[in-house]
């Protein structure tokens, strides 16, 4: 039963404050507990932030992120993580136009969801589909629009059960 | 693997918002699951869904384990022109599993 650990998580409602927040209060809490042993524990939580952080900077390249312009849906609380819905809108046009969206799961193994590359389709942008997640979590969409503007927004969904779609801690490389 | 399911309107108007939904069923094995033997279930996604319209491309979503099995999309584009609507799913190891639809725009 060892894979099953990771699979039942508490209800615990995410905190709205920014991703990783409460991930840096666990990891104070294990130093403080663990002292220096805590350095060398795998998958510490701290490892997640810089992952987050990493992805985020690697979309937005440098340039200013928007909190406006760009909306995610989601259902604030969340049965099972194995199938949670999202649906990523914008209701920019013309240089406003959404032409990449890329989501982000900061408390899943790997944080990357999805990227999505959006043509011409004469609409403003409305993409739906479904995640998997470990934990209850904020969930973040980043878009970037036609005119080279970086966008985000985020949702905080809690997670009853987690998706077991990962058992296992990510292998280095 | 399985045959895509593709949802659209049945009539399509020029001018009209069409609204696309695709789902495949497929397990997406994420690569960080344990087996009934406590071996690695080694990983295999649906990598990419590739959707277009004419040859001309709608939308492309490259995908993660963190997709849920059965992976959906749904979106929309605006009817402008009559033509076949293609969506491709691509495998890890490059198989490939495609659905198309006609779509009539009346005038």
């Amino acid at each position: 039963m060892r894979g099953y650990r990771l699979c039942v998580s508490r209800l615990v409602r995410p905190s709205t404050a920014a991703p990783g927040h409460g991930q840096s209060r666990r990891h104070f809490l294990r130093l403080a507990l663990l002292g220096p042993a805590a350095a060398a524990w795998p998958g510490v939580s701290l490892a997640a932030t810089e992952r987050f952080d990493s992805e985020v900077a690697l979309f937005t390249a440098g340039r200013p992120v928007r909190a406006d312009g760009l909306n995610l849906e989601a259902p604030p609380v969340a049965e099972s993580g194995y199938s949670v819905p999202v649906t990523v809108t914008s209701a920019g046009t013309g240089p406003d136009r959404v032409v990449r969206v890329r989501l982000l799961a900061p408390d899943n193994p790997l944080v990357r969801l999805a990227t999505v590359t959006v043509g011409d389709t004469g609409v403003p942008l409305r993409l739906s589909t479904r995640i998997r997640l470990a934990r209850s979590q904020t969930v973040v969409a980043l878009a970037e629009t036609a005119g080279g503007q970086v966008l985000r927004a985020e949702a905080a969904i809690a997670v009853v059960v987690g998706g077991c779609g990962f058992d296992l801690p990510l292998e280095p490389g | 693997m399985e045959r895509p399911r593709l949802r659209l309107p049945e009539r399509v108007r020029a001018g009209d918002v069409v609204p696309v939904r695709a789902l495949l069923m497929h397990p997406m094995e994420s690569g960080l699951r344990l087996g009934p033997d406590g071996g690695r279930v080694p990983r295999r996604i649906v990598y990419r869904i590739a959707c277009s319209f004419e040859g001309e491309p709608l939308l492309v979503m490259d995908l993660e384990p963190g997709i849920a099995a059965n992976p959906y999309v749904e979106f929309a584009f605006l009817a402008r022109r009559s033509g076949t609507l293609t969506v491709v799913y691509t495998e890890d190891g490059g198989a490939e599993t495609a659905v198309e639809a006609f779509i009539e725009v009346e005038a």
